[in-house]
């Protein structure tokens, strides 16, 4: 017999391959479920959302998140979690056990356990769930929420979706020996942790750096569902989402704000610094094109604070301004230009000063591109009669696409990150067509006494949805158009 | 089993550690706490303070010691170990909402009076309203004229609408006045003294401000730091414009809660201000203008960006404008005079406002609010010692009385000012920050302390433009009224302001009228100016 592995044959009875490490007769351990896997997310997502709802008072609302006896919420998460090991683990079967003792904590808290009901802040009466929904309270009417749907569609999902594997169908066979497919052997984990363990000692600070920095702060996110003032977080369900999508008008304001500004941003950046490659490419002079090159890098590594000060200056509305007083020698215009307080000049401005300050540096991928074309493409352009304008459509630019798409793609994964320059530029009078998901989360939880920590997480949370659905739409396309992701 | 052991390892750790910290946070505290009614001097003081305080770059650890050294020989024996916490300025408030957010709660903190009405509606203040009918500083009698008018201000509802007070403020809040350049007057025909202890109508103001602006080069003559401030009192940098227009909520004749920016007289104030922008008297550049972007254009020695008018702070800033300016040269070589006019409010106003003073407050969190409000707050203003502390700061590292001589550090080249002393004489020491300059007032600004040190020592220190300012300010202003918080006012307030300022700024730039603008205003936010006024109301 042959190892399936190295194909070296065995010795009877072997139970491990003697050259490569692999288990003879092992059994295939099967695609990761991952409809189940989804199903358990959702049941988590579905612990914060509302199972009773005030049928006319939004933030009246009750989860685990305010449960009297918050150990449930903790069991449930465990007999979550516990159900997520065995899916990754393979451990199909064993998994719904542990799905069903999850439906069971579930049900329990449900039914048997206490839940507050805040009036305000570390103000609260205990409530039955089974009482709110039979007799109400007072003048109010409660009704089953839609947490308990979300609930009973992720538990099922996560039982049924044992049964169903998804993965077989987009998983092709690569008639290649898995062990070519990386570095690693088959030894276990930990003969390969020692063996580099230089690397993994170095990288532990990282890990450290990352978990601290990154994902701790994300344990915030929970926030987004209680009213968080001063301090003691309550639950109110999803009240801030339906504020948020229903009657924040400068939410929606600040949202098509940063699409707008984002977009029109980077079409802009991405094609001046395609027209300057170009034109610097054409430049025969080594010193004149160092010399632009460096002076066109410049401005991407001054501060966006500094700049706005600069061009602020420069800008001035008053008759003294470099530009106004120009403008009015000149006979331009009659009245200074209120460039960056008028609503009609200021993104005109935004965009301007966007591309002062980041197409040089844009220019650089586009340069490396240029300087790869083979010469030999030109000249038998040039035999055959082509023009400059010619060499340029059917040479350079076909040449550049892919790079271009490349560039495209990549900054429209950052589209919603935009900030610091709207920030230092923006004024009062131009909130309309300045304000952006993240100054409007700054403004809403910096420039109040009272902010609502709890809205502005709401916010930020929808925002990086959003992120992540163009990141993810553009890691999508990044593999259509270059054949591998963004990162 | 190898892989399975492994698998199992890596996500099990990592689900259980992420999923176990999501549902972490529901532990609440009591934060009700009882000391028996036994007044006991605290051991330890955990202190919450911002930079008015001076800061350990400034000798501010010389300051505690020196303050912990004072309380020692107070009432009973023991010494209190202060612990002053200092976040950065900028960050102060968010740095309070962290820390009220974590166990490591503050005895004392200070507050400005938006944040003081938020925690105290919160129930994260002690009251100390008996506390301060019982203290000794009520009872010293050495209270200053007008200090009931300040301290009433600091009774404020709790969650239930219960009015007490919360905090104390040992010092008075001071407000902004109008500065106006002698040399700018004069160049304009006007003679200083004219204008001196008048007050003007607007007709009168606006008329003066024309002929200024026809004598200078100047764009302008008025460059406020944005065309509405960012804090109460908000329309205090342009007072002669907004007049008695009021940019927020307010308690009308009839005790009812209104919206101020709706009102007329906001229209009227605007147009003002649009008018005053197209004339060329008020900076078109000032939207978003911050208040050293308009101290600078006060200082301008460019004649073409040099402003002659400037509300800004009463008291010590008189003196710090008037050093700024003296002895700088334009530069089409005109000199600078720091001979400023502080003019009476206009007929229009009536009177300047005077923001309601930062309190400091006793947390809900300390264990013997008692013990911290006799031996830390009441001693604040005891007429000796402490109280010179808190004016002053530490003796030795900030001011001293015994005879000595010493030279400030040169700037620009120059030679540093030398100082001789004679025993006894109180001076102010180099500042251990910036050694070209004396210190000149540690928390509380003498001039504004709510009781005097009987026979001051420091007061022959402090100079007459600023003593003479905050006595002419405290003639002519009077106290600003609290805006109770209301839960649908702390949520909404971000969003009415922005829109308030964006209307002041498309109105005071042209691009509508004000009418127009306090129509937009309705439209947009109205329904939540609604649901604001119907909160305050209730």
């Amino acid at each position: 017999m042959q190892c399936k592995s190295c194909n070296t044959e065995l010795p009877k009875k072997a139970k491990v391959c003697p050259k490569c490490g692999k288990i003879v007769n092992e059994k295939s351990s099967g695609n990761l479920k991952v409809i189940a896997v989804f199903g358990l997310v959702i049941a988590m997502i579905a612990s914060m959302l509302p199972f009773v709802q005030n049928t006319s008072e939004i933030k009246d609302a009750y989860s685990f998140m305010n449960i009297d006896m918050p150990i449930m919420w903790y069991l449930f998460i465990l007999a979550i979690v516990v159900s997520a090991c065995l899916l990754v683990a393979r451990k199909d079967m064993l998994s719904i056990i542990s799905t069903l003792a999850a439906a069971a904590v579930f049900v329990v808290s449900f039914v048997g356990f206490d839940f507050r009901h805040y009036s305000k802040r570390n103000k609260f009466t205990i409530v039955r769930l089974m009482d709110l929904i039979q007799n109400g309270s007072g003048e109010d009417s409660y009704a089953i929420g839609f947490g308990v749907i979300v609930m009973a569609i992720g538990i099922i999902m996560a039982v049924a979706g044992v049964f169903i594997d998804v993965m077989k169908y987009f998983k092709k066979d690569l008639k290649v020996d898995a062990r070519y497919l990386s570095n690693s052997i088959n030894k276990s984990i930990w003969t390969k942790i020692w063996y580099h363990k230089g690397f993994y000692i170095m990288f532990v600070p990282v890990v450290i750096f990352i978990v601290l920095f990154y994902y701790w702060p994300m344990l915030g996110c929970r926030y987004a569902f209680s009213q968080f003032r001063i301090a003691d977080p309550f639950y109110v369900g999803v009240k801030h989402f339906v504020q948020m999508f229903t009657s924040d008008m400068f939410f929606w304001n600040s949202f098509r704000n940063t699409l707008f500004l984002s977009i029109i941003k980077l079409v802009l950046n991405t094609g001046a610094a395609v027209i300057i490659s170009l034109l610097l490419h054409e430049i025969v002079n080594i010193w004149f094109k160092k010399t632009v090159q460096t002076i066109i890098y410049l401005p991407h590594f001054m501060s966006w604070v500094v700049i706005a000060s600069v061009f602020r200056m420069i800008l001035d509305p008053n008759p003294s301004g470099v530009v106004n007083s120009l403008l009015l020698q000149w006979g331009v215009v009659d009245e200074p230009i209120m460039f960056l307080s008028d609503v009609k000049y200021w993104q005109g401005t935004f965009f301007v000063m966007n591309i002062w300050k980041d197409t040089g540096w844009g220019t650089i991928l586009f340069l490396a591109t240029l300087s790869g074309i083979s010469p030999d493409l030109y000249e038998a352009a040039q035999i055959d009669g082509a023009n400059r304008w010619k060499r340029l459509l059917y040479i350079t630019l076909p040449a550049l696409a892919n790079t271009i798409i490349t560039v495209f793609i990549l900054n429209l994964a950052k589209v919603m990150n935009l900030f610091e320059s709207v920030f230092v530029t923006s004024t009062p009078g131009t909130i309309e067509v300045s304000e952006v998901l993240q100054t409007y989360v700054y403004s809403k939880t910096f420039s109040t006494s009272m902010s609502d920590y709890g809205y502005s997480t709401a916010v930020g949370l929808f925002k990086s949805i959003v992120g992540m659905i163009l990141v993810l739409g553009c890691n999508y396309l990044s593999k259509k158009v270059r054949g591998r992701g963004i990162v | 089993m190898k892989k399975t052991v492994k698998k199992l390892t890596a996500v099990g750790l990592t689900l259980t550690t992420v999923m176990g910290l999501v549902a972490c946070g529901g532990k609440k505290e009591d934060p009700t706490k009882d000391n028996g009614g036994v007044v006991t001097k605290p051991k330890t003081i955990k202190v919450l303070v911002d930079n008015t305080v001076l800061a350990e770059t400034n000798g501010g650890e010389k300051f505690y010691e020196y303050l912990e050294g004072l309380l020692e020989k107070v009432g009973d024996e023991g010494k209190i170990d202060l612990e002053f916490t200092r976040p950065p300025h900028s960050s102060y408030y968010d740095s309070v909402a962290a820390t009220f957010n974590g166990t490591n709660k503050p005895d004392v903190v200070l507050l400005s009076s938006d944040y003081y009405a938020l925690y105290s509606a919160n129930d994260m203040l002690w009251d100390m309203s008996e506390a301060w009918e019982n203290s000794e500083t009520k009872k010293s009698g050495r209270l200053i004229d007008g200090a009931d008018k300040v301290l009433s201000a600091l009774y404020v509802n709790d969650s239930d609408g219960n009015k007490a007070m919360y905090g104390f403020s040992p010092y008075r809040g001071n407000g902004c006045c109008t500065y106006v350049k002698s040399d700018w007057l004069k160049n304009a025909g006007i003679e200083p003294s004219s204008i001196q202890n008048k007050a003007m109508s607007f007709a009168e103001f606006y008329d003066m401000l024309k002929k200024m602006k026809a004598a200078s080069k100047s764009d302008y003559v008025v460059s406020p730091p944005g065309f509405i401030s960012a804090e109460a009192p908000y329309t205090n940098y342009l007072p002669e414009f907004y007049q008695k227009a009021q940019y927020t909520f307010y308690k009308d004749a009839s005790g009812k809660y209104v919206d101020g920016f709706s009102e007329q007289a906001m229209i009227d104030a605007l147009d003002r201000i649009s008018q005053g922008v197209k004339d060329g008297i008020i900076n078109k550049g000032a939207d978003g203008n911050s208040t050293s972007d308009a101290r600078n254009r006060f200082y301008s020695t460019d004649p073409s960006t040099e402003s002659g008018i400037f509300t800004y702070w009463a008291g010590n800033w008189a003196n710090t404008l008037k050093k700024n300016l003296d002895g700088k040269t334009r530069t089409d070589g005109t000199a600078m005079s720091g001979d400023l006019v502080a003019i009476n409010p206009i007929t229009e106003l009536g009177t300047y406002v005077e923001r309601i003073a930062p309190a400091w407050c006793i947390t809900t969190a300390c264990e013997n609010p008692q013990g911290v409000f006799k031996y830390f707050i009441d001693t604040m203003l005891n007429g000796g010692d402490i109280q010179m502390a808190w004016q002053y700061g530490a003796k030795g590292t900030h001011w001293d009385d015994k005879a000595e001589s010493f030279t400030l550090k040169g700037k620009d080249g120059k030679e540093g000012a030398s100082y001789s002393y004679k025993d006894g004489e109180f001076h102010f020491l180099p500042s251990p920050e910036d050694p070209t300059k004396l210190i000149s007032k540690n928390h509380i600004d003498p001039p504004l302390a709510l009781a005097e040190i009987p026979n001051d020592p420091g007061k022959a220190s402090l100079t007459e433009v600023a003593k003479k300012n905050a006595e002419f300010f405290s003639d002519v202003c009077s106290m600003a009224v609290p805006l109770p918080m209301t839960e649908e006012l702390g949520a909404n307030s971000a969003d009415i302001n922005k829109k308030r300022n964006e209307i002041i700024s498309k109105v005071a730039l042209g691009q509508c009228t004000g009418a127009e603008g306090i129509a937009e205003y309705k439209s947009s936010v109205g329904k939540l100016v609604d649901e604001v006024l119907k909160s305050l109301n209730k």
